[in-house]
């Protein structure tokens, strides 16, 4: 009658220990194979939206081209016309004129060539980098690229820029982006309206953020619209993909700010955002 | 001033926000033998309308304030009789059609040739 060995002695409690210890070993690669897949599907996602970002705003300078070339035809308007009339001043001999002439040239020359600049910056296609932002000076830039729409489309433009010029640490190109999204937006829910009329106000708040009001006279949005309307891939248009202002979702709370719409006074509606300024950064730093 | 004047065939008032296209203009029109008076916005031409010796306007259309073709209406409005020549950098049938409607002699797309505006111009003077 020998002992018992240790196997059949334990057995139970053996065959116990290793059945929990191979479940925590597949519970932990589970979890870890799991957070791989997260991180994989994080990039993918942020991938995603940054070319979505990019086709979203070619698009939109598309969508102004005609904007865009008037801007360039400026300084080209001056060029010709400074140098057919220094032709003519040179047919009279009127040397002093011709050297304003040539001065006129050189000086509409370079800001056609800035004007390129700028264009360059916009086609640019995820640009990170951080800078300070004149909130004002966006806003008029954008309306500038939209002046043509305004006029085509008889739409009254009232703006009310604070005039503490308040500035933002965030990305010129894809705040400009965010604006100009809700100014096409606003100027496309009025085309079949009577009255026209596109409010845009900026202000430094009490709590030292800058609150950007984008007011227009349209149809307004229902309702039950509301809360979808700054998901991705929802429309009522019957044209675009959607994405605009999912678009300017991301880049307003990247920006750690927020964006949000509410009817308009007057029907229409107030698409608004909020980011935080450079001083209150500061004293949160 | 009272020389220059007999010399030239006449002044053209030039109506632009852009000071270097004002310039430009000034130049052009002043190498064809005429004269020109300039006004950086609708509001400042409108206060001295009714003092306008000017055989015609030559307007812009995008203007900081009130734009080019508003101004032709409220001047038609007041019994203005001047032409009106357009220039514009927007390359759109629209408000090419909106100027004709608001009784311009010319519309100029940016860049025109001078011998356009200088056609125009004689035109206006009849």
């Amino acid at each position: 009658f020998r002992d018992p060995t240790v196997w059949e002695q334990y057995r139970a409690h053996i065959l116990a220990v290793t059945a929990a210890i191979l479940t925590q070993a597949a519970l932990i690669f589970w979890l870890l194979y799991e957070h791989w897949r997260r991180q994989r599907a994080e990039i993918l996602a942020r991938n995603t939206m940054s070319e979505l970002t990019h086709v979203n705003r070619m698009a939109t300078v598309s969508q102004l081209s005609a904007s865009v070339a008037h801007e360039v035809r400026q300084p080209l308007a001056g060029i010709l016309a400074n140098a057919q009339a220094a032709l003519r001043w040179l047919e009279q001999a009127n040397v002093g004129e011709v050297r304003e002439s040539l001065n006129g040239i050189v000086s509409d020359g370079f800001r056609a060539s800035d004007i390129i600049k700028n264009l360059r910056a916009m086609f640019k296609s995820d640009v990170q980098e951080r800078t300070l932002v004149d909130i004002n000076k966006l806003v008029s830039s954008v309306l500038k690229l939209v002046v043509i729409d305004l006029q085509k489309h008889a739409i009254g433009l009232q703006t009310q820029l604070d005039e503490r010029n308040p500035q933002v640490l965030g990305n010129q190109v894809q705040l400009q982006q965010v604006i100009l999204n809700l100014v096409m937006n606003a100027i496309e829910s009025m085309s079949s309206m009577e009255t026209r009329v596109l409010r845009i106000q900026t202000e430094l708040s009490q709590s030292n953020k800058v609150h950007v009001s984008i007011e227009d006279t349209g149809t307004g949005i229902k309702p039950s619209d509301v809360a979808q309307i700054f998901k991705p891939m929802f429309t009522t248009k019957a044209r675009g993909m959607g994405m605009g202002l999912s678009i300017c979702q991301t880049i307003i709370e990247n920006h750690d700010g927020r964006i949000w719409v509410s009817p308009g006074a007057n029907g229409g509606s107030i698409f608004q955002f909020e980011l935080p300024t450079v001083a209150s950064k500061d004293q949160a730093a | 001033m009272e020389e220059l004047m007999s010399n030239s065939q006449g002044i053209v008032a030039v109506i632009d926000d852009d000071p270097e296209m004002r310039a430009a203009m000034t130049s052009l029109v002043s190498a064809y033998g005429y004269c020109a008076e300039t006004f950086d916005s609708a509001e400042t031409f409108l206060t001295c309308a009714s003092t306008c010796r000017a055989i015609c306007l030559l307007v812009d259309i995008q203007l900081g304030g009130i734009s080019g073709v508003e101004l032709a209406h409220q001047l038609a409005a007041d019994g203005f009789t001047v032409p009106i020549i357009f220039m514009t950098g927007l390359d759109d049938a629209v408000i090419e059609r909106q100027a004709v409607a608001a009784g311009g002699i010319a519309f100029l797309c940016k860049p025109f040739p001078a011998t356009t505006l200088v056609d125009a111009i004689k035109k206006a003077a009849g």
